[in-house]
């Protein structure tokens, strides 16, 4: 069955993405744990954030809370959509084709993580008959796309936590996220780094409301058959990616408080604030 | 004449410098302020059961901005105001982003908030209006709203015309008197301080001025229209 979208113009099916003459892996690699992160940057959307380290550039856009039509809810209604694009990396590239510019199965995964990581967090109750729609563009994301989803993931939902404070809708918390892997040989460690030849016999990405101590989102998946993620290794992978969790809050918290200095210096007018922070 | 229901002049607002011992100058969601004991939440802020402060539920923030505290007399203690001390006071916290305080989310309409409406048609039963702030808001979409006839004025509800209270095109002052369905909410002008406060003439377009209750005049032609007017603020 030939289904086209004529709403979209889409790549050519022999696109590929751009090559730069340096290999950015081998440059990006020796500045590693640099994040990036901005808040405030579109004054159209209610609240923005936008998210860089390694291959991630990621920019979240907050639209509402905003009158929702149709029948009556107490509480507002959160909707979170993921677009990567055309040029974010080869994988996604096929997908995009595969999908013919439809939502792809990753998009879907990856938004249905980030819905289930906020919704604990963001009081609904105070906005009825509202929506609140929080769109995710991934702008360039890392090319083997199958290892390093669930470090996309962890990006995705500390840039919409911050993207959402930054909207001013209330939150119990603000919500980050860290990626984590067990290797083969069983070592547990946080996945932060881009790694061209990444083997780990699982991957997993924790979203935490660091000063509740409460898990909101967690997704795992065993990349090799022997894996056997259970009991003790399970608590495990639950510890360091709940400590990698608090590490991500410290930069946000620091992000925050900057964006609020910024604007009290700005006067009223002002709308930007400008962050750079590393670890 | 009912009485508009405005914070007691003894209210004081405390920022920066000048709040309280053991409080922060800005808070970020999710941060501990101080327990509830001592102090009641405000907007900006929530209580959480589950994290104590001395003994008692404390107050965390949920949103990003600066911590304020107003101190208002307690409403038993406001007839008597000579016998106040300082233990009458409610001390009441909040957080709130001053640049971001027109911003959407603030501008959902809640049951008893103030809003400013603009009348978009009218028929014998109600009056079909669109929500432009809410609170301190200003509404990225306008939100529905609906004043029946019974909610136009206090008195006389059965004479209501509504064609001699509003106009299209009129903005308003209501309260909101119920979330209502999923389209509309369910405003109410019934009360001295609420009704038209904008309205323009038909033969000239020049807005108008309110004469008494139910009558604006238009300044040049000198035509007058019925209308429900809110009283101007300051008149006593």
């Amino acid at each position: 069955m030939y289904m086209s979208d004529r709403r979209r113009i889409l790549v050519p099916h022999t696109a590929q993405p751009i090559t730069y003459a340096d290999s950015p892996t081998s440059s990006l690699t020796s500045s590693s744990q640099k994040i990036y992160l901005r808040t405030s940057l579109l004054p159209d959307a209610s609240g923005s954030a936008y998210f860089e380290h390694q291959q991630h550039k990621i920019l979240v856009l907050v639209n509402g809370p905003k009158p929702q039509r149709g029948s009556f809810s107490s509480s507002a209604k959160l909707l979170v959509d993921v677009k990567f694009l055309p040029v974010s990396s080869d994988a996604h590239v096929l997908g995009i084709q595969q999908g013919l510019g439809f939502e792809t199965d990753l998009e879907k995964s990856l938004a249905e993580f980030v819905y289930t990581s906020l919704v604990p967090a963001i009081r609904l109750g105070q906005y009825p008959k509202s929506g609140i729609n929080v769109s995710i563009v991934v702008i360039s994301g890392p090319p083997e796309s199958k290892a390093l989803v669930k470090q996309v993931a962890a990006a995705c939902v500390t840039t919409a936590g911050a993207a959402i404070v930054d909207a001013g809708i209330e939150v119990l918390d603000v919500v980050t996220a860290c990626a984590v892997k067990i290797s083969t040989k069983g070592d547990i460690s946080v996945d932060f780094d881009y790694e061209q030849e990444s083997k780990a016999s699982a991957r997993a990405v924790i979203s935490s409301m660091s000063s509740r101590d409460e898990i909101t989102g967690f997704w795992i998946d065993e990349e090799t058959e022997a894996a056997s993620i259970e009991g003790e290794i399970l608590t495990q992978v639950l510890q360091v990616a709940s400590a990698g969790a608090i590490d991500v809050r410290k930069l946000v918290n620091s992000v925050l408080y900057r964006s609020l200095d910024g604007l009290e210096s700005k006067g009223k007018n002002g709308k930007r604030s400008a962050d750079s922070i590393s670890d | 004449m009912s009485q508009t229901n405005t914070d007691p002049p003894t209210s004081i607002i405390l920022s920066d410098s000048s709040l309280p011992e053991g409080l922060p100058r800005c808070a970020i969601p999710g941060q501990p302020l101080c327990s509830s004991n001592e102090y009641t939440a405000g907007p900006g802020t929530y209580i959480d059961t589950n994290i104590t402060i001395a003994n008692k539920s404390a107050i965390i923030a949920s949103v990003l901005g600066k911590v304020t505290v107003k101190r208002a007399l307690k409403a038993e203690s406001e007839k008597s105001k000579e016998q106040t001390k300082p233990a009458h006071y409610i001390r009441t916290v909040s957080v709130s982003r001053p640049e971001k305080a027109a911003d959407a989310a603030n501008a959902v309409p809640t049951v008893d908030d103030i809003v400013l409406a603009r009348v978009l048609r009218i028929n014998p039963r109600m009056a079909n209006v669109a929500i432009l702030a809410a609170g301190d808001g200003i509404a990225s979409e306008e939100y529905g709203g609906i004043i029946r006839s019974t909610d136009v004025r206090e008195t006389e509800k059965d004479k209501v015309k509504m064609s001699s209270s509003y106009r299209p095109g009129d903005i308003i002052r209501a309260v909101v008197i119920s979330l209502g369905d999923g389209t509309n909410y369910y405003l109410s002008t019934a009360r001295n301080d609420l009704g038209v406060v904008f309205a323009t003439n038909e033969l000239s377009g020049e807005p108008m001025f309110p004469v008494d209750w139910r009558t604006m005049k238009c300044p040049i032609t000198g035509s007058t229209e019925e209308r429900k007017c809110a009283k101007p603020s300051g008149l006593d």
